[in-house]
């Protein structure tokens, strides 16, 4: 009995186990291998793509993919991301191994990306994500969208997507099985156009996520409403929409979903137009919800959602934008919603977070105990999952609500902490300190930002061992708010009970409990042990399941 | 505690306690189809004595696993080759003995197990070169040079992956 003897169906599931450069060794040590392995190794196809788009200059990555020519190497291909950012990378002189140095001006972008999708054989692909911050031409990806009718899941983000397309060739993209949108940065007409067709040729989506380019011009306004009666058509499970105006249907659909996300969704300031926006019901069931508004909308959202859901959500996720700076006036020592909207759960309620956050970061400082509405939510509610804000240089807890404290373990009680599995700090500078280095190779190479976030962690829970009554339950403590796919950190935590020594004369110690940490792990190295976490990008909050893809 | 007896390849009867035997979806669907415990040795006709004694020994250990997820997605690459300490210890054989372990797992529909027998395979595979991974499994090299070297050129982006 030897391997190769062994029935295909095992081993392509020895090869399911393999990484990618082992599947790619092990396909080149005989023909049979090779049938097994090419399939696997082109089943999840990845690009990358940096630039900087000013400049029309880019890289695009691996270009030994790019050059593949064998098409029945794609023959089995099911999904496939373009994924990057503006990036110094993308013009860096140095390091251009396995790239393809890209010249806008002189030569269209698009043209490597068509010739190496038209590899793929129509109908095959089950998932396509397109997330480059780089103008890449319409014409790309609905060429690719008509080509692919049986995609299941399509993430497209319009940033920087050039030329309007034509209605008629949208009009050929046919989606019937797809299950799950999600399109960013909506702003051109044709952008808009793209999106009512998706959603009257889609049977039945599970889950929308839209959201609009800051700037979405108020003339394509009227094209963008009946959207939303085709969105409450499909009944999805999740709807997450962002940047754009509050509509009756939106309000309609907290009826509807399970799981709710409006970010930044507006409501004109215009007082006749309050009676629209009422929600129609007087009762609402979500189980997951989350809210990111600026102050003059707090309370609209808290009279129309929050006062209105029934006991039994699960998650909430609130934060308030504060369009200023810190003012004395503003400054708040109590969480920013009614605390009677978080204990009305209580018997359901496992993650919270809840921000105050200023357009600048959040550096007010002001030395104080833990804020009493937040010891209150803990007294009431059983939560396994809590999100609060650290400044990472100051050492200092900045709000998640506004009011502040010194992160010394003799001021500060964080005993409360000791009951949740998963507690969450986030940084509170949000525009620069508050990526950790991808590389978890980096976190041994001195780098400030893995020292601060290790030292953080560290002293956040030397204040709780110090403090809890019983044995804190905390596993892991997440650090970070990142991108799709680095900036967050995960510790797993142990603990251990101690006694003092009790010295003659002295009273007796209290226990104490020292914890250990673990080095830093990403995020996905838990998956397998099926751990998920919530995901802080930026100010969006998202569950792990949306960044990851999905298994087609 | 009933038990019931199993009859190897090679004729020998072995006792074993139904909970135990059942981690086998095939003898689980077996003993309902029949609905009572068999007076009779279950003929199991792919698998040998020492194979049997192996497998049983690996289903005694883990009687009391909660069973594995049914809906679990056949299509996506399980990239984790983590095995639990006693099942390494367990998987520690010659080449021969761990593929007819990978074998009667499949064929008695044992899939934790069939799982791990595949993950040990790949840990062999991890970080070897073809020519290394030939060698260990004594795969006979059926390429032309040139043949090689154009797959090695076209996969050299998932080289470092």
């Amino acid at each position: 009995m030897s391997l190769t003897c062994m029935p295909v169906e095992i081993l392509i599931q020895i090869a399911s186990s393999l990484r990618l450069s082992d599947l790619a060794s092990l396909s080149r040590c005989s023909r049979k291998f090779k049938s097994i392995c090419i399939p696997l190794l082109y089943r999840h196809v990845e690009l990358r793509l940096y630039g900087q788009q000013r400049r029309l200059i880019g890289k695009i990555f691996p270009l030994t993919l790019l050059n593949v020519e064998s098409s029945d190497y794609f023959a089995e291909t099911r999904s496939l991301q373009i994924i990057g950012c503006d990036h110094h990378f993308g013009i860096d002189k140095e390091d251009d191994r396995d790239t393809l140095v890209l010249n806008g001006r002189q030569k269209p972008i698009v043209v490597p990306l068509l010739r190496f999708v038209e590899r793929i054989p129509s109908g095959k692909l089950r998932n396509f994500e397109l997330k480059a911050d780089f103008p890449i031409a319409g014409e790309f990806f609905i060429g690719l969208l008509t080509a692919q009718p049986n995609l299941v899941n399509l993430y497209l983000s319009f940033k920087n997507t050039t030329q309007e397309v034509t209605a008629e060739s949208i009009s050929k993209v046919n989606l019937p099985n797809l299950k799950r949108l999600t399109l960013a940065e909506i702003y051109k007409q044709s952008d808009v156009w793209l999106l009512n067709r998706i959603l009257k040729s889609a049977s039945k989506l599970v889950f929308i996520d839209l959201s609009w380019h800051l700037h979405y011009p108020d003339v394509n306004r009227s094209s963008h409403q009946g959207a939303f009666t085709q969105i409450l058509q499909h009944r999805p499970r999740t709807l997450k929409i962002a940047n754009i105006e509050m509509t009756p249907q939106l309000l309609e659909a907290t009826a509807i979903v399970e799981e709710l996300h409006l970010r930044e969704v507006t409501v004109p300031r215009d007082q006749d137009l309050e009676y629209i926006y009422t929600n129609p019901h007087s009762s609402i069931s979500l189980k997951k919800l989350l809210i990111t508004t600026i102050p003059d909308l707090r309370e609209f959202y808290q009279q129309q959602i929050l006062d209105k859901l029934a006991p039994g959500l699960e998650e909430l996720h609130v934060t308030i934008n504060h369009m200023d700076r810190d003012g004395e006036a503003e400054v708040r020592d109590n969480i920013p919603i009614p605390l009677e909207n978080i204990t009305r759960h209580s018997e359901t309620l496992k993650y919270l977070s809840l921000f105050e956050k200023t357009s600048e970061g959040n550096l007010f400082i002001d030395g104080g105990p833990v804020c009493q509405d937040e010891i209150d939510v803990f007294r009431h509610c059983r939560l396994d999952e809590f999100a609060t804000a650290v400044n990472f240089y100051c050492q200092l807890r900045t709000p998640a609500y506004w009011k502040t404290f010194e992160m010394s373990p003799a001021d500060v009680n964080y005993g409360h902490f000791a009951c949740l599995t998963k507690l969450y700090i986030i940084p509170d500078m949000i525009s620069l300190n508050t990526q950790i280095e991808n590389d978890q190779d980096e976190f041994w190479e001195l780098n400030p930002r893995n020292i601060f976030s290790y030292q953080m962690s560290s002293t956040v829970l030397t204040n709780i061992g110090l403090y809890a009554e019983t044995m804190p339950r905390l596993k892991f403590l997440v650090v970070g708010m990142g991108n799709a796919y680095c900036g967050q950190k995960v510790y797993m935590v142990s603990w251990e009970k101690h006694v003092p020594p009790y010295r003659k004369g002295g009273k007796e110690k209290k226990a104490r409990y020292l914890h250990t940490l673990s080095p830093p792990y990403e995020i996905e190295d838990f998956r397998e042990q099926g751990v998920a976490f919530k995901c802080f990008e930026g100010t969006k909050f998202t569950s792990e399941e949306d960044r990851k893809s999905v298994s087609l | 505690m009933s038990q019931i007896t199993l009859l190897s390849s090679d004729n020998v009867e072995m006792k074993v306690d139904k909970e135990v035997a059942e981690r086998s979806i095939l003898i689980k669907n077996m003993l309902e189809d029949v609905g009572e415990t068999p007076d009779q040795a279950i003929p199991i006709p792919n698998v040998n004595e020492g194979v049997l004694r192996k497998v049983i020994e690996w289903c005694e250990h883990h009687r009391n696993d909660p069973p594995p997820p049914a809906d679990e997605d056949s299509d996506s690459r399980k990239k984790s080759t983590d095995i639990e300490e006693w099942d390494q210890k367990f998987m520690q054989v010659d080449q021969e003995m761990l593929f007819e372990i990978i074998l009667a797992a499949n064929y008695l529909d044992i899939k934790p197990l069939l799982d791990v027998g595949c993950k040990t395979v790949a840990n062999m595979i991890k970080g070897k070169s073809p020519e290394e991974i030939r060698k260990t499994f004594n795969i006979q090299n059926d390429f032309t040079p040139e043949e090689e070297d154009q797959i090695r050129r076209e996969n050299e982006w998932a080289e470092d992956r």
